[in-house]
């Protein structure tokens, strides 16, 4: 609760900053803010359970993923002084949506009723839909932020049509009523419930961009300054999966057959298509749209076999995703800080050359995410596809194709760092000191490799 | 722990450096781990027919991840192949002026330890990580520093192996899951898995077309000529010298133990494939026109009938297979080392260009000479022992077979010969390339390689006595044996 608060009163800061003049400091207190956030999670999580009138209820779970967005948060708000500079008199705004964004995310992984898992993703969403459209002067960040937001509106429809039904049906918003209701629900009103959990599933897919409910995703990832790409890449992701899944673990018992192989499906088609058309992209930030696609349609492959274990391979996924995606725009911010050039590959084009750090976390970043052993992107697919692959043989073999088909794309961009010949006349950015810029893609990479090297470490 | 961990930093280390202090901290570090590998060899028990375990640390246990390692007398060999087999490639390098020479040697030693990883794991999913890791250096260096059209060739050779690689995983992921207890992925007690005749047959065949691909064996040999043509001679040698022998291996130690209850007569397709790649690629070298071409199909001829020779899963074919897999790894260096010798002297790798290099470069002609007796498999060279002993088996299968592949040294002979002939002899081209004198590295890598040719030829007992109790105790585990 302590976090939720903070995080609010640090967004109202923000963009007070903002308006008076405190832009230089901003992203500064902006990370202050967020350790001091991070820290009261901590210091919360340890002193146990904490329930708020069965609204809210702070556990283990809530403290995983809250903890995996504040930590994405806080690296993509130390690169947002160079990143943001283009646009530098709405940093605060910048800022203080994020911080909103954060608040969103506390009420979504933590809801125990499903009002505040509306609200939640309410207090979400209509930051992004601004954030998204930031670029103010750029077309297609303008058609990005209208195509996100009518897109989001029509999820938003089909969540509360979903919740309704299912207060229809069992006269409750709060989870442990329903979970309760559920036996004797089921009997009584089948349909109702079953369309509503369809209706909910629908609007989860939406945020989560799982196939067929994607296409606004590469779209609104091209769009949007790229440090809001990766906030959507990271922080959104991980939360709307968080939500998701606390909805799957708690209902389980209501989840009929039918609706595991709607997800399964709804998994196998993302892994594939997302896969496939990634492939024939020529926009890295298109296709690193598609990569977070198929991502989630890997994580999905985790939710079909609810147990114990499902939290901690779902929140290992996600960290590693997380950093290896925010390592990877982090070096895109670093090449083209200005968004003045095209975000193609041939921005990568003799990388290795130009300059060698950057070139060796973006590949290790990469190759994390295409899952090469023995990088933690290995580790985090690899326990997924273990848990699934008793039940759900198949699926794991079109996961195990979807991902050597990923190869191909991944290695394009590496392919283009090392082994593609560069235009030396061309201006690089690459000569300004962006400590901040390289500060995070170290961190990355850090991360990556300790969590290679000790996957447990994290006790997940 | 430490042959793995050594060149992993060492290959870190030398990134901080420039050339001339590259190579040789470089070759200082692979020369040390020579040395530690022959202090392990004589720590290890060689009467012992088990494997002897050397550590034992958790990774990711929840996976079942462990960094296990053990060591027995096939590993030794394959271990001792990829430990002398880089400091001759090191070696080798020694007179090169790539451009960032210091991450091609640090590449190099990535690499080395990735494959001594591979052959001393002992836990299923950490042989499948070193498997892939040893992929990524060699991917690099045929990208970076490869010959024309490398983009396109690197790209097909990894998605290729890749493939092969994810079906390994899946079958090392299906004995899992059919191991008692609480699943493991540990050697010893992925032997105890319980699995009917026909999933093993479906592990098999995912193991067989794992390996047989980076062989590789007919017909999954497509990636192979183009990819050796196009890499620069080092990638070439640790792709044919150890990386192929990464297959040998795996078969040996993990596809035919873990997949016991497939039928037999899988085996005989398996070994007809390898018989028509012998063949089929024998022919196929007679043909080119470029050193290496000839080179790299004469690699698939002899990975052919080392296959085919340890598919009969009899004593002297495995044998036969393991010391025919040291002296091959040496071989093809020698002879990749002298096509590059060639080419940076000529410019050129084509037959048509060049006639009687003999009479400027008498010690190299001499020295090609051997090497070539060698790969034809001639008497008191080292390749006549393991030959032998490969088509006594392949013989004792079948006979028809044994004949057919026995037509390999006659084939051998043919090509090798033809391109000594119309290299060295004759009358000189007057185009002007010579060889000349030979600079000291190129030397002393040739002539280690011409006096390890000739002493396993001589004595090549010291090889098969590395491996033979190993050997012994896997057919005696076959046969249903005590388990190690």
């Amino acid at each position: 609760m302590k976090t939720l608060i903070l995080l609010f009163i640090s967004g109202i800061f923000s963009l007070f900053g903002g308006i008076f003049g405190l832009k230089k400091i901003l992203p500064f207190f902006a990370s202050i803010a967020l350790a001091t956030a991070f820290g009261y999670l901590a210091y919360d999580s340890y002193y146990g359970i904490e329930n708020l009138q069965n609204m809210l209820i702070f556990d283990n779970y809530s403290t995983l993923f809250i903890g995996i967005t504040i930590v994405s948060t806080l690296l993509i708000v130390l690169m947002s002084a160079r990143g943001y500079s283009y646009n530098s008199n709405s940093i605060g705004d910048l800022i203080g949506l994020m911080f909103f964004v954060l608040c969103g995310v506390v009420c979504m992984v933590s809801f125990n009723n499903m009002v505040m898992l509306f609200l939640g993703i309410e207090i979400l969403s209509i930051p992004l839909y601004v954030m998204v459209g930031s670029h103010r002067n750029n077309l297609k960040s303008n058609e990005a932020a209208l195509k996100y937001f009518i897109m989001g509106a029509f999820a938003t429809g089909f969540l509360l049509f979903g919740m309704a039904l299912i207060y229809g049906a069992t006269q409750s918003f709060n989870l442990d009523v329903i979970r309760s209701f559920s036996a004797t629900a089921l009997q009584s009103s089948p349909a109702l419930v079953n369309i509503g959990l369809l209706l909910i599933t629908i609007a989860f897919a939406f945020k989560i961009a799982a196939v067929p409910f994607h296409y606004w995703s590469p779209d609104v990832y091209q769009g949007s300054p790229t440090l809001v790409t990766a906030f959507m890449a990271t922080v959104v992701k991980t939360a709307a999966l968080g939500a998701f899944l606390k909805f799957v673990i708690y209902l389980s018992p209501m989840l009929g057959s039918q609706w595991y192989i709607v997800l399964g499906l709804m998994s196998g088609a993302t892994m594939i298509f997302a896969n496939v058309v990634a492939i024939k992209q020529n926009d890295f930030k298109r296709m690193m749209a598609y990569s977070s696609i198929s991502h989630v349609g890997y994580i999905l492959m985790a939710f079909l076999t609810v147990n114990k274990d499902t939290q901690s391979v779902v929140g290992f996924y996600l960290i590693v995703y997380s950093l290896a995606t925010i390592g990877v725009f982090a070096c895109l911010l670093l090449l083209n800080p200005d968004h003045n050039k095209s975000s193609g590959f041939e921005i990568f084009n003799g990388l290795g050359k130009r300059s060698p750090f950057i070139a060796i976390i973006l590949t290790v970043c990469l190759l994390s995410l295409a899952g090469i052993p023995p990088l933690p992107g290995f580790f985090a697919k690899f326990s997924i596809f273990k848990q699934a692959i008793s039940e759900y043989l198949g699926l794991v073999i079109v996961a195990i194709a979807s991902s050597a088909i990923s190869i191909y794309y991944y290695f394009r961009a590496i392919t283009a760092m090392y082994f593609t010949k560069y235009d030396e006349t061309e201006t690089s950015c690459l000569k300004e000191k962006n400590y901040a810029g390289y500060f995070v893609i170290t961190v990355s990479l850090v991360g990556l490799l300790v969590l290679m090297i000790f996957p447990g470490l994290l006790g997940l | 722990m430490i042959l793995i961990i050594l060149p992993l930093i060492a290959s870190l280390f030398t990134l901080f450096f420039k050339n001339k202090v590259a190579k040789i901290i470089a070759l200082t570090a692979s020369v040390a781990q020579l040395i530690l590998n022959f202090i392990l060899l004589c720590a290890t028990n060689l009467k012992s027919t088990s494997l002897q375990a050397l550590d034992f640390y958790p990774w990711y246990a929840s996976l079942g991840l462990n960094f296990s390692t053990g060591v027995d007398g096939i590993s030794m060999v394959m271990l001792l192949l990829t430990n002398v087999a880089c400091v001759l490639i090191l070696l080798s390098s020694w007179d090169n002026s790539y451009s960032s020479m210091t991450k091609f040697l640090a590449l190099i030693l990535f690499m080395q330890g990735a494959l001594n990883g591979v052959f001393l794991s002992m836990n299923g999913l950490m042989f499948y990580i070193f498997w892939e890791l040893a992929l990524i250096p060699i991917y690099f260096i045929v990208g970076i520093w490869g010959g024309e059209n490398r983009i396109k060739i690197t790209f097909k050779f990894f998605i290729y192996t890749f493939l092969g690689s994810l079906l390994m995983l899946l079958a090392l992921l299906f004995v899992y899951l059919h191991t008692p207890g609480n699943h493991s992925f540990e050697w010893s007690e992925m032997l105890k898995a319980q699995m009917t005749g026909w999933e093993s047959t479906l592990v098999l065949w995912a193991f067989f077309i794992a390996f047989a691909i980076k062989m590789p064996i007919f017909p999954f040999h497509t990636w192979q000529a183009d990819t050796y043509s196009v890499a620069p001679a080092q990638g070439t040698m640790l792709l044919s010298g150890i990386m192929l022998k990464m297959g040998i291996f795996g078969m040996i130690r993990w596809m035919w133990p873990l997949a016991k209850n497939a039928c037999e007569c899988n085996y005989n397709i398996f070994i007809i494939l390898a018989v028509i790649g012998i063949i089929y690629a024998a022919i196929i070298a007679i043909r080119q026109n470029d050193i290496k071409r000839v080179i790299a199909w004469s690699s698939v001829s002899h990975v052919g009938l080392i296959a085919a020779g340890i598919m009969t899963w009899s004593k002297e074919g495995i044998q036969g297979g393991i010391l025919q897999s040291f002296n091959h790894g040496i071989n093809v260096i020698g002879l990749f080392m002298i096509v590059e010798i060639i080419e940076r002297r000529l410019k050129t790798r084509q037959l048509d260009q060049m006639r009687g290099l003999a009479k400027h470069g008498r010690t190299f002609a001499c020295l090609f000479m051997i090497i070539t007796l060698g790969s034809v498999a001639v008497p008191f060279t080292n390749g006549f022992t393991g030959e032998f002993l490969l088509l006594n088996a392949t013989f004792n299968y079948h006979s028809i077979i044994g004949i057919v592949s026995g037509l390999t040294i006659i084939f051998c002979a043919v090509y090798m010969l033809r391109v000594y002939q119309l290299s060295m002899f004759g009358p000189e081209k007057d185009n002007g390339g010579r060889i000349g004198k030979l600079t000291w590295s190129e030397y002393s890598t040739l002539g280690c390689i011409a006096i390890i040719i000739l002493c396993i030829g001589i004595f090549p007992n010291w090889i098969l006595q590395i491996s033979e109790s190993s050997v012994d105790g896997l057919l005696m585990l076959m046969k249903g044996g005590p388990a190690l």
